[in-house]
């Protein structure tokens, strides 16, 4: 068990060097000079030779390559991401500010997504190969089909123009997050009914079900007492997958619904031309991903110890 | 016999479902393909007639500059459907190199590859291709750069997986034994036997890269104005929900149809060529 923590874990430090690498990398691979893209997007007009050098200078882009990556991954460690160009503040106070509206947007938009897609998938499986069965399977391939953001501006036309129950935008209130983590869940909760419906029917077929048949309990019973603990490994699994998706898709719904958050604060920072805030968003997004992906997998092997044999 | 049944049964809905969603896939080509003679209207030329409701005149209405939209969604399918062939390609060439390349050298050669493709997976779908744009800029031939180098890691993982099982057959080493070469043996003999489930996974890739793609042009990352690309028009319509419903609301149901019939073809071809494949 120990073995297993500490190999997944020593996995982790090339995988996070070479992040660091590809995000580093981000401003070198820029055509053009980095400093005059950056100054021209976040102050506009012609920009001085002296801002240009001042730029450089504080941002370390006249020393060698090696010296700015050292100097980038030290700084990053000790939680200097650098400075915004276009909001002149600390990356990580930015980030700071921003992470608590992602986190609550993503884990409701994760609950959200499990309660709709287990109790899709349950239902689809409980009658499966009737109407019920047929039609949430096409509602869960329409989730997964269809393009987050319209479905973020569906449920804006519906619940916030047409009805007036939730605002369309902003952060203020409990009410302004449910639109957000609906459309969040409503993909992800596509991809568990289907795999929580096949997983199930795969179950079902077990010797052990079996013997809980003649054993005469009714079928409600055997479906939620005995298939569906054996049934939603595989959907615990993809959970931590899941997350990361919720991370991402954080960009599109915090974008749709005009939300604070660090998605909102990457697509900012692309179109500012704001790439310290880009480098360290990103940085800190793919991060956090990392671990959280770290920690299912190493959670998933205390709960299933075949895990650790394979 | 019963296996042998389910197979069938298997291979009937298979076929039903190449057959009714390749018809509607084939459609949309057509429509792209002729869309100058499909198109009732100009996509582009502004009209006097903004924010039209949908009217026999202009079945889908206006939309803000008086654009008739279902001619803009006629003229943008090649846009959405040019994102998801070109950007799966690029990453089924690229990611299907590395990971036969990985496989088959193995040792530090593999090491560094899976490292790399590692790395490349810790950052969660769009935020990849957000990567790339924020250093190519925005654009529709970035777009279809930046998504495809996002799927590379899939094909990478499944191709390496593939060749893993088939280099220890023994015809690969008996080839080996007769003098052939790496690059025959990779081109001649380990290619055709992974091209079928890279082509099922190319499948199911263009659904999700067109998804990919009309949401970085939703965010201003890909086509610009006045490009009719369907995911730029859902936002032009963005500010205009109450007022104009329609102006949003059409151009994302053609990417719904076009997923759809992209997702449900793929598992169809899928489900026709895995003759493993159980319900």
């Amino acid at each position: 068990m120990i073995n297993h923590t500490t190999k997944r874990i020593l996995e982790v430090i090339p995988v996070l060097l070479i992040v660091s690498v590809i995000v580093f990398s981000m401003m070198h691979l820029l055509p053009g000079d980095p400093t005059l893209l950056m100054l021209a997007g976040a102050e506009g007009g012609s920009i001085p030779q002296e801002r240009l050098n001042e730029l450089r200078e504080i941002m370390g882009l006249n020393k060698p390559l090696y010296e700015q990556y050292i100097n980038f991954i030290t700084n990053a460690l000790s939680g200097d991401l650098g400075t915004s160009i276009r909001l002149r503040t600390p990356v990580t106070e930015v980030l700071l500010q921003k992470i608590p509206y992602t986190l609550m947007l993503s884990l409701l938009g994760l609950i959200f997504s499990l309660i709709l897609g287990v109790f899709i998938g349950l239902i689809a499986a409980l009658f499966k190969d009737t109407w019920i069965d047929h039609f949430s399977m096409t509602l869960s391939l329409i989730g997964v089909s269809m393009p987050i953001y319209w479905l973020g501006l569906l449920l804006i036309l519906f619940f916030s123009i047409n009805l007036n129950i939730f605002p369309s935008s902003g952060a203020t209130g409990w009410k302004s997050i449910v639109l957000p983590a609906l459309t969040l869940g409503f993909v992800s909760a596509g991809l568990i009914s289907r795999l929580l419906r096949s997983s199930l029917l795969e179950v079902l077929n077990e010797d052990y079900i079996r013997t809980a048949k003649g054993k005469g309990l009714t079928n409600t019973i055997i479906l939620i007492k005995h298939a569906l603990k054996n049934a939603m490994i595989p959907v615990i699994t993809i959970l931590g997958l899941q997350f990361g998706n919720m991370l991402a898709g954080a960009v599109v719904t915090e974008t749709v619904f005009s939300r604070p958050g660090l998605g909102r604060l990457v697509v900012n920072g692309i179109l500012w031309k704001d790439y310290p805030l880009v480098q360290g968003t990103v940085l800190f997004i793919a991060c956090i991903y990392v671990f959280v992906n770290l920690f299912v997998d190493i959670s998933y092997s205390w709960f299933d110890p075949r895990i650790k044999l394979k | 016999m019963l296996s042998y049944r389910n197979n069938r049964l298997v291979h009937k809905f298979a076929r039903k479902r190449i057959i009714i969603y390749g018809s509607v896939l084939a459609a949309i080509v057509m429509l792209s393909l002729f869309a100058p003679y499909f198109a009732p209207y100009d996509p582009i030329q502004i009209g006097m007639e903004g924010r039209k409701p949908p009217s026999l005149d202009h079945i889908f209405g206006t939309d803000r500059l008086g654009r008739d939209i279902w001619s803009r969604i006629i003229f943008g399918a090649k846009y959405s459907l040019s994102i998801g062939i070109i950007s799966v390609s690029i990453g089924l060439i690229f990611g299907t190199t590395m990971g036969v390349i990985s496989a088959y050298y193995g040792g530090l050669v593999d090491t560094i590859i899976m490292r790399f493709i590692d790395a490349l997976l810790a950052f969660p779908g769009i935020l990849l291709a957000l990567v790339v744009i924020a250093v190519l800029g925005p654009g529709l031939i970035n777009v279809m750069l930046a998504v495809g180098i996002s799927t590379v890691p899939e094909y990478a993982r499944l191709a390496r997986g593939k060749v893993l099982s088939i280099i220890q057959l023994e015809y690969i080493e008996a080839i080996h034994s007769i003098g052939g070469s790496n690059m025959r043996v990779i081109l001649k003999h380990i290619l055709p036997n992974i091209s079928a489930p890279i082509t099922i996974l190319a499948t199911l890739q263009v659904g999700n890269a067109i998804l990919i793609g009309s949401g970085l042009s939703f965010l201003g990352m890909g086509a610009q104005p006045p490009t009719p690309e369907w995911g730029l028009m859902t936002a032009e319509g963005r500010n205009f929900m109450s007022q104009a419903w329609w102006i949003s609301t059409f151009p994302g149901i053609a990417i719904l149809i076009t997923v759809i019939s992209i997702n449900q073809f793929g598992d169809g071809l899928r489900e026709a060529i895995d003759p493993y494949l159980k319900e």
